[in-house]
């Protein structure tokens, strides 16, 4: 038992230190994942503050940032080289900076710019010894001695101080003379020396106007005062003639403010300060490559195998606000010119809203100039219509009167036989020996009635024919339904048709013509006795009843003892055209439809529980206003 | 003019200003006039009399319409002139109502002094018709009165067939047929044999048929 026991002892043991160096090994990683790499920037000179080393400083952060390197702490360093002129104090420097830094492990470090480039080179074995360095921003004139080193890599950069003077020769074709403006700084003298050598091949063709090394005062001075056809080529300046430390862009922006002619110049952080533009070195591109360069050694790449990036294209670039402020006409710029610092106008700010609006306004006009057109054009067609409408009734009411020819000839026959019986008989009796004066006196009385009849009869005719717009008076249905059956009562008479007529005696008043509506109630009866004179069968009757409907409005009937209206007549009755005549014209009926719906009323029909059927017009009772000073009677509706 | 006052003149007109001009102008030619509305109030209201008369008929009245009460009139068997007037007669109308025995077809407004002329027309007619349908009468009653064997001899005497012949046909000696014959002759107010067939025409009498001659045997 025991044998057995010391094994599983053993074997616990192990597994617990297996178990404990795992945990070692997985802190030991956890530890070393924490701590950050540290990248350490050395500026030269100016700081933070000046535009372009914050750029650099910002691109390669943002850089880091986006290669998700959140374990990389950047740190910076001023190096103020203008304070250490001497190579004594350069060694001050280099010393307080090891000490500084002795007990830091850095993993990396950038130095910008030559002067810094140059310090770092001297110095790093005393202060970083075996840090890796990647350069940021060599000025590749010269020597070009970092390219053949492989202990050191970097970006490096071309300063286009020739192609920026072309630049301002396109802009400036009267171009005679360049204002050259430098310090006395460390980095103004190098510019100055780089320029010096660029003008070499522009002796004779320009003039140089050599404002190096003045006191601040003085450059100010002079460049307000610039002979005409100069534009001012600014370098660098830290330092002025007095010695005096300053931004170079604060100055360049001073400088452009006082001067009366344009300032160019060839570092794209320096536009905006003041110069109209040039040919610029991009410190952007530079710093986002370095960053990059960075990121590969500290993943672990060795430097020899990385070559050192030059960042050769200078795109010309252009600040709107100096081009807008010396005239200068955006289309003499060369093509892929970058402007930058362009104000936006009102129009371009808002130039959506407007024309937005714009055409919002437009596109409003343009439909309401369509509906009120389609307004005009359906209120013409509104008013063909009504005329259409009333030469149709008109012709329907012809028609009526054509059909009822032979019996309104008789409505007036009757009279005139009447007329020339009594007078007839008048003459006779005054013939007579001792004539009956009153006799004669009744027959001259009855032709006078009967002339009257005459009249009437043809007036109501001739209304009938005549067409004229239809006039809304006050009317008794009354009336207008016994002068329709008076119409068509001899012509009933002749067929064996009896007309009953069933009014109702205090009819309300109506609003409506009275030829239109006797052209509704003239309808129904002649299709009334027309239908009743095709059934045999007594009674052979026609009532015409008015009466007052429930909700007030006033009613007429008419209805017959005809075979009736079969279903799928029925159905079409009101249908324009449709008719059950030979010789109808089929329009009789919806005629009388679009009369009574123009009057606010309608129509109906239905059968009559024995026999036949009932036709009935229903009108609105006529409004208080007296109707024919009203102007929006049911007629006027339409 | 008494034969005029004894006369009457029927109107039949549904307007009532056609009615009075018509009454008036009548009346000063000294006409006895009746007045009714409708073809159904006539109807209703007259029966026909001895006396002679006319009518003066409206084509456009209610209901019933002239051409309806003419022939209505006719079913009924009264024979009395018409004299329709219209307000609007066709052709075809006034033919119908020609063919239908109509005296005359006057277009409103007409001649009053034609209307006139037509009336003592229509009213001579129908005089004289009258005095036919009266003497008809009269001879049908006596025909009546005589006895079936006598009215059978009548019939072959108007045929002129002799006495023999008669008592020949209906079975009879010759001797029965002569007192048969003087029998009727008496009784028919007659003389002679002509005077029995002109009445005979008169009353239209149907020739005796042998069969029923024989049904008699």
């Amino acid at each position: 038992m025991r044998s057995q026991l010391i094994p599983g002892i053993l074997a616990r043991v192990a597994f617990s230190c297996l178990l404990a160096a795992c945990i070692c090994i997985l802190h030991a990683r956890d530890g070393h994942a924490a701590d950050a790499q540290k990248v350490l920037i050395l500026f030269p000179e100016e700081g933070w503050s000046a535009p372009a080393y914050r750029t650099v400083y910002n691109a390669i952060k943002s850089a880091f940032d986006e290669a998700d390197q959140t374990q990389i702490t950047l740190l910076g360093e001023s190096l103020d080289l203008y304070l250490f002129p001497s190579e004594d104090r350069e060694r001050a420097l280099a010393d307080f900076l090891r000490k500084k830094y002795a007990r830091e492990r850095i993993d990396l470090i950038i130095p910008v710019a030559n002067s810094s480039i140059n310090f770092m080179l001297r110095y790093r074995d005393s202060i970083f010894p075996g840090i890796p360095m990647v350069y940021c921003g060599e000025v590749a004139h010269g020597n070009k001695r970092l390219e053949h080193r492989s202990d050191v890599t970097g970006t490096a950069v071309i300063l286009d101080i020739a192609g920026t003077i072309e630049l301002a020769r396109v802009l400036q074709p009267d171009l005679r003379r360049i204002a050259v403006v430098a310090g006395t700084g460390l980095v103004d003298r190098y510019m100055l020396s780089l320029f010096h050598e660029v003008f070499k091949d522009y002796e004779g063709k320009l003039e140089l106007l050599d404002l190096a090394g003045l006191p601040l005062d003085n450059l100010l001075e002079r460049v307000s005062r610039l002979p005409a056809s100069t534009v001012i080529l600014y370098l660098a300046l830290q330092r002025d003639g007095a010695g005096r430390i300053f931004s170079s862009s604060a100055v360049q922006k001073l400088v452009s403010q006082t001067a009366n002619a344009p300032l160019f110049n060839f570092i794209e952080t320096a536009l905006g300060y003041g110069s109209v533009g040039g040919r610029m070195t991009q410190i952007y591109a530079m710093s986002r490559k370095t960053a990059e360069i960075a990121l590969r050694v500290l993943s672990g790449e060795s430097i020899a195998s990385i070559e050192p990036a030059v960042i050769s294209d200078n795109p010309a670039m252009f600040d709107w606000r100096e081009l807008k402020r010396w005239g200068i006409d955006e289309s003499i710029l060369p093509s892929g010119s970058i402007i930058r610092f362009k104000e936006a106008s009102l129009w371009d700010v808002y130039r959506w809203w407007v024309i937005g609006a714009f055409s919002f306004i437009c596109l409003q006009a343009l439909l309401i100039s369509l509906l009120v057109n389609n307004l005009i054009k359906r209120k013409r067609a509104e008013e063909q219509t009504s005329k259409f409408r009333q030469q149709l009734a008109h012709m329907s009411r012809v028609s009526t009167v054509g059909q009822l020819g032979q019996n309104l000839a008789h409505e007036i026959n009757q009279p005139l036989a009447a007329i020339r019986v009594n007078a007839e008989a008048a003459q006779k009796l005054l013939e007579e020996d001792h004539p009956d004066l009153a006799e004669v006196y009744a027959a001259l009385g009855d032709i006078v009635a009967d002339t009257q009849r005459a009249r009437e009869v043809i007036v109501c005719i001739r209304n009938l024919v005549k067409n004229k717009p239809p006039e809304p008076t006050r009317l008794d249905l009354n009336r207008v339904a016994a002068e329709a059956v008076q119409v068509v009562q001899a012509d009933a008479a002749s067929k064996g048709v009896a007309i009953h007529l069933k009014l109702e005696a205090d009819l309300p008043a109506v609003d409506g013509d009275s030829v239109q509506l006797q052209q509704v109630i003239l309808n129904f009866l002649l299709n009334a006795v027309e239908s009743v004179s095709e059934n045999p069968f007594p009674p052979q009757l026609v009532t015409v009843k008015t009466a007052r409907e429930s909700d007030g409005r006033v009613s007429l009937c008419v209805s017959d003892t005809g075979p009736g209206i079969d279903p799928e007549t029925a159905k079409r009755l009101f249908e324009p055209f449709f008719t059950t005549k030979p010789q109808g014209l089929g329009l009789g009926l919806s005629i009388c439809r679009s009369i009574a719906e123009t009057h606010g009323g309608s129509l109906s029909f239905g059968s009559n529980l024995d026999r036949g059927a009932t036709f009935c017009i229903r009108l609105p009772v006529a409004s208080n206003i007296n109707a024919k000073h009203s102007t929006g009677g049911p007629i006027d509706a339409e | 003019m008494p034969n005029e006052i004894a006369a009457e003149v029927i109107i039949v007109d549904d307007d009532p200003s056609v009615q009075r001009a018509l009454n008036r102008l009548l009346g000063t030619h000294g006409f006895a006039r009746r007045i009714f509305s409708s073809a159904k109030e006539f109807l209703a209201n007259w029966a026909p009399t001895p006396a002679a008369g006319c009518l003066i008929l409206d084509f456009e009245i209610p209901e019933l319409n002239g051409l309806e009460l003419q022939a209505e009139l006719q079913r009924r068997g009264f024979r009395l002139p018409i004299i329709f007037i219209t307000g609007h007669g066709t052709v075809p109308m006034s033919v119908q109502a020609m063919k239908q025995g109509a005296m005359d077809f006057l277009q409103k407004p007409f001649d009053c002094q034609s209307l006139i002329n037509i009336i003592r027309k229509a009213i001579d007619q129908s005089r004289r018709q009258s005095a036919e349908e009266h003497e008809c009468l009269d001879l049908e009653q006596k025909f009546a009165l005589l006895s079936p064997r006598e009215q059978d001899v009548f019939r072959l005497v108007v045929k002129g067939l002799l006495n023999k012949q008669i008592a020949c046909e209906l079975g009879i000696v010759e001797k029965t047929v002569k007192v048969h014959r003087a029998r009727l002759m008496e009784k028919m107010q007659v003389k002679s044999l002509a005077e029995l067939v002109t009445i005979a025409e008169t009353l239209r009498l149907p020739p005796c048929s042998s069969s029923i001659l024989s049904s008699r045997k």
